[in-house]
């Protein structure tokens, strides 16, 4: 326990204190008795002439009262903290899951570390808690035992946050519990917290990763292809960079590329359209993972899109809008996109709600208000627009556009389905005839796709959540995994999510039938880069005694001078008793 | 029991005491003084009162109205008769007037003094030629209406000295009588001395220990200040159970010194509670020692 002066006065009377004894005992005199003699009286009951006491001097009980309570008022004025004692220390282990972790295999730092996890575990007890150190920390369950737990340690991850690995893994085991981080390179100087011991497993290896791919399709001609080289290494290497068909295995492309450290190489490649699944890679090294890469066709999904109930005007700005833009195609009826005016009564993806005209309709020429965070506001800008409204037309949910005369767009869910209510007449307003026209169409449309079922995203970096919308009427929605696993995702709403690992092709199938094939690579980017890589071992002092929290002792001393303060009166009470009574 | 319940003042209790004495009488030195051996004393002297003591042979210069005619007639031999000497009695009070006679409480000294006022009138009423000493630094020849007409009687009890030494600076005393000691003797000398310095030839002493009741028992457990009324002297005492015993014991061991000593002398030796001085004057332990053959009694 170490106090704080909380206040100078309290250290003051700190040191007051065996003054104010001092001071007690100098000026306390017994009574004063004059006897005919002293001859009667034990010599050895007297004190000598020097001061000297020969017996015991016995003080009152009251002063040693008054002493406590003086004694505890200080204490109390000092506010002192108590640091309890509440379990023995635990062990947490932070197992960094990144890509690094499997540089060099075999012998890789995930292999090492986790040889050295059994042998120490053989050693000590069961630990507190496995934390998994990836982009977000996440915590291995334990119940299955280790090797169950183990499995789950993929090291597919592009980045690994081990301070919040570190924090967490010290929220479940106590703030006393002692962190063993396993990993593959050294901490920052400094940067090592108190009860963490840091075991670097790698070695600084040259490695060369596909830092960027991407495949973007055309309305017509071959889709481009766009790479990212980046070589981490001392001197400059050339590498067979191969494009092949994953399906036929057909190479489509091939030619030699010199990559120097510290430079990024870009590339950008015309595939055939024909093409389907495609893979890049580069010849194994220190990292064969970030060496390859998929890339699958990226196929725009349609829209279709109805209007109901719309004045002419409004339906022709809105076909002109949607005309302009791909993947988009009208459709009589069971539109994905529905743009309906009037009471509604048909189903859709997504639903638009527009006001009938009003008799007496209002003009915004802004300043419009935008929430430029939501995709559906995105790039879109009002500015020199004027937007008519139609007051007897409420909003409902999250405003995205509003203006002096209320909102003009929102949105809310309903029945897992997004409506969105526009409040817009295109009569009187020159929005449609704006930039910004084209910008809220594409956003619809893109946001109306986003609900379409089957996966969300394509191309997925391994970690990363893969987000599936489920058709209505389904009753399972499966993944199987690179390595032939299924997986069945437990649903809840319309959507479900699957947290990729593995790098490969994910194939998402729904009651059997297949909504889409996902693929999930690994980036090396920062991961990549294994000249950091280091062995070594760092322990922090351990964390501040065996003490979890602190308790404020101030409350409980003041409770503790009550009582004195009561046993005082008490006393004197009890003494003047007997004074009287005695008289 | 408390000293200060009556509600007289000093001089009240002395005129009281005086009152009482004068209804009293000191019996004589032989009816309540023996011997070593416990026998009756006699005063050995030959005389000139009534009393026969034997014959002589007579001698030139002898009273020839001491011849005994008859005695001569039958044998024809001169003799001469003998009468024991007529004494009167003489009382020689010494008064302890140290300061520790108002100490711890007043009402001590007070019983000392009323002892002395009552006894003298005793003594007067038998026909003692009595002499009132007060012992301060040395003896003082006092007269009893100097006490009874003070306006603050217990004023006269302030001496600083010791009262032994006062004692040995006693001038020559007629030998015969009573010497009769009112004191509380807490001093450090030892009885012998101070008897041997009071006591004279054919002269028996009478000793009075006059006590309060905090000093026969002593001083309350706690822890006190004692500061000696005579000398000053300041002593600081823890006072509990056990050292009450012990200061009670020793007090027992120096009343039975006084007593064997006071003895030896072929005196007496009392101890009297001051509070039941103050009540009766004369109370009954004083009565039974037969010191006084009529006792007053209390108004």
């Amino acid at each position: 326990m170490s106090p704080s002066f909380l206040t100078p006065w309290a250290g003051l009377g700190a040191v007051l204190l065996p003054l104010l004894a001092v001071v007690y005992l100098l000026y306390r005199h017994p009574p004063l008795r004059k006897v005919s003699s002293l001859v009667l009286f034990p010599a050895e009951h007297w004190s000598t002439p020097r001061g000297m006491k020969p017996t015991r001097r016995r003080l009152p009980w009251v002063f040693w009262l008054e002493l406590l309570l003086l004694a505890c008022a200080v204490l109390a004025a000092m506010g002192p903290q108590l640091r309890l004692l509440l379990r023995p220390r635990q062990v947490a282990v932070v197992l960094d899951n990144s890509l690094s972790m499997r540089a060099g295999e075999p012998g890789s730092p995930r292999q090492a570390a986790e040889a050295l996890l059994r042998e120490w575990l053989g050693s000590q007890a069961a630990p507190e808690s496995l934390v998994l150190a990836g982009s977000a920390p996440r915590v291995l369950p334990l119940e299955g035992g280790l090797t169950a737990a183990l499995s789950g340690w993929s090291c597919w991850e592009p980045q690994a946050d081990l301070p919040a690995a570190i924090a967490l893994a010290r929220e479940l085991a106590g703030p006393t519990a002692q962190i063993l981080v396993l990993t593959d390179h050294l901490p920052a100087e400094d940067a090592l917290r108190t009860g963490v011991t840091w075991r670097a497993l790698g070695r600084a290896l040259p490695n060369t990763s596909i830092t960027h791919a991407s495949r973007a399709g055309r309305e017509s001609g071959p889709d481009r292809l766009r790479l990212v080289i980046e070589h981490f290494g001392e001197s400059a290497v050339t590498l067979p960079l191969t494009l092949r068909d994953e399906l036929s295995g057909a190479v489509l492309h091939s030619q030699e590329v010199r990559v120097e450290p510290g430079k990024p190489l870009a590339l950008t490649l015309a595939v055939p359209e024909s093409a389907g699944l495609l893979r890049v890679a580069l010849p194994e090294d220190a990292l064969p993972a970030d060496s390859t890469m998929l890339l699958p066709r990226q196929a725009r999904r349609e829209v279709s899109v109805g209007f109901r109930g719309l004045e002419r005007e409004a339906a022709e700005a809105l076909r002109r809008g949607l005309g302009s833009l791909a993947g988009v195609r009208l459709v009589e009826s069971a539109p994905d996109l529905l743009f309906a005016s009037g009471p509604m009564s048909e189903a859709a993806l997504c639903r638009v709600e527009l006001p009938e005209r009003p008799p007496e309709p209002r003009i915004s020429a802004g300043p419009f208000l935008v929430d430029s965070t939501h995709p559906l506001a995105a790039d879109v800008s009002l500015q020199g627009t004027f937007w008519a409204i139609s007051p007897e037309f409420t909003s409902s949910g999250i405003p995205i556009i509003q203006s002096e005369l209320g909102v003009h767009l929102s949105w809310r869910l309903e029945e897992h389905r997004p409506v969105l209510r526009l409040n817009w007449l295109a009569r009187g307003s020159t929005v449609q005839r704006s930039v910004a026209w084209p910008m809220l169409m594409q956003n619809l449309v893109d946001w109306c796709r986003e609900y379409q079922p089957g996966p969300v995203r394509s191309v997925l970096t391994a970690g990363e959540e893969l987000r599936v919308r489920v058709p209505a009427g389904v009753a399972e929605v499966t993944v199987r995994e690179p390595g032939g696993g299924l997986v069945a995702l437990p649903q809840a709403g319309s959507e479900v999510a699957y947290l990729t690992g593995q790098p490969g092709l994910l194939r998402v199938q729904a009651d059997g039938r297949d909504l889409g094939e996902v693929a999930v690579n690994v980036v090396g980017g920062s991961e990549g880069d294994l000249r950091q890589a280091a062995r070594g071992e760092q322990t922090s002092p351990p964390a501040a005694s065996e003490t979890v929290g602190v308790r404020d002792l101030g409350p409980t001393l003041l409770v503790l001078c009550l009582g004195l303060v009561l046993g005082h009166t008490w006393l004197l009470q009890s003494r003047f008793r007997q004074r009287w009574l005695r008289s | 029991m408390s000293l200060s319940t009556e509600p007289t003042s000093p001089q009240q209790h002395l005129r009281r005491a005086a009152q009482l004495g004068s209804m009293s009488s000191l019996a004589p030195p032989d009816r309540f003084l023996l011997g070593r051996h416990g026998e009756r004393l006699h005063s050995r002297s030959s005389g000139a009162s009534l009393d026969f003591l034997d014959y002589r042979e007579y001698a030139p210069g002898d009273d020839p109205r001491a011849v005994d005619w008859g005695v001569y007639a039958r044998s024809d031999r001169l003799a001469v008769r003998r009468f024991r000497e007529e004494i009167r009695p003489r009382l020689d009070l010494f008064l302890d007037a140290s300061a520790s006679m108002a100490a711890p409480v007043p009402e001590k000294g007070l019983a000392a003094l009323m002892l002395a006022v009552a006894l003298s009138h005793a003594a007067r009423n038998a026909g003692y030629a009595d002499q009132l000493w007060q012992l301060d630094e040395r003896p003082r020849q006092r007269l009893l209406d100097e006490y009874l007409s003070a306006a603050e009687p217990l004023g006269q009890l302030c001496a600083k000295g010791p009262t032994p030494l006062a004692l040995r600076s006693l001038p020559k005393l007629p030998p015969g009588g009573v010497r009769m000691l009112i004191s509380d003797l807490l001093w450090e000398e030892p009885p012998s001395a101070t008897l041997a310095a009071m006591a004279g030839p054919g002269c028996p002493v009478v000793v009075l220990q006059v006590l309060c009741e905090e000093e026969r028992l002593g001083p309350a457990p706690g822890t006190w200040l004692l500061e000696d009324a005579e000398t000053g002297l300041l002593r600081e005492y823890h006072a509990d159970q056990d050292t009450r015993l012990a200061y009670q014991r020793r007090l027992r061991a120096l009343q039975d010194v006084w007593a064997a000593e006071t003895r030896r002398h072929g005196g007496v030796f009392l101890a009297l509670e001051a509070e039941q001085v103050l009540e009766s004057v004369f109370p009954r332990p004083l009565l039974a020692t037969g010191l006084l053959l009529a006792a007053g009694v209390q108004p």
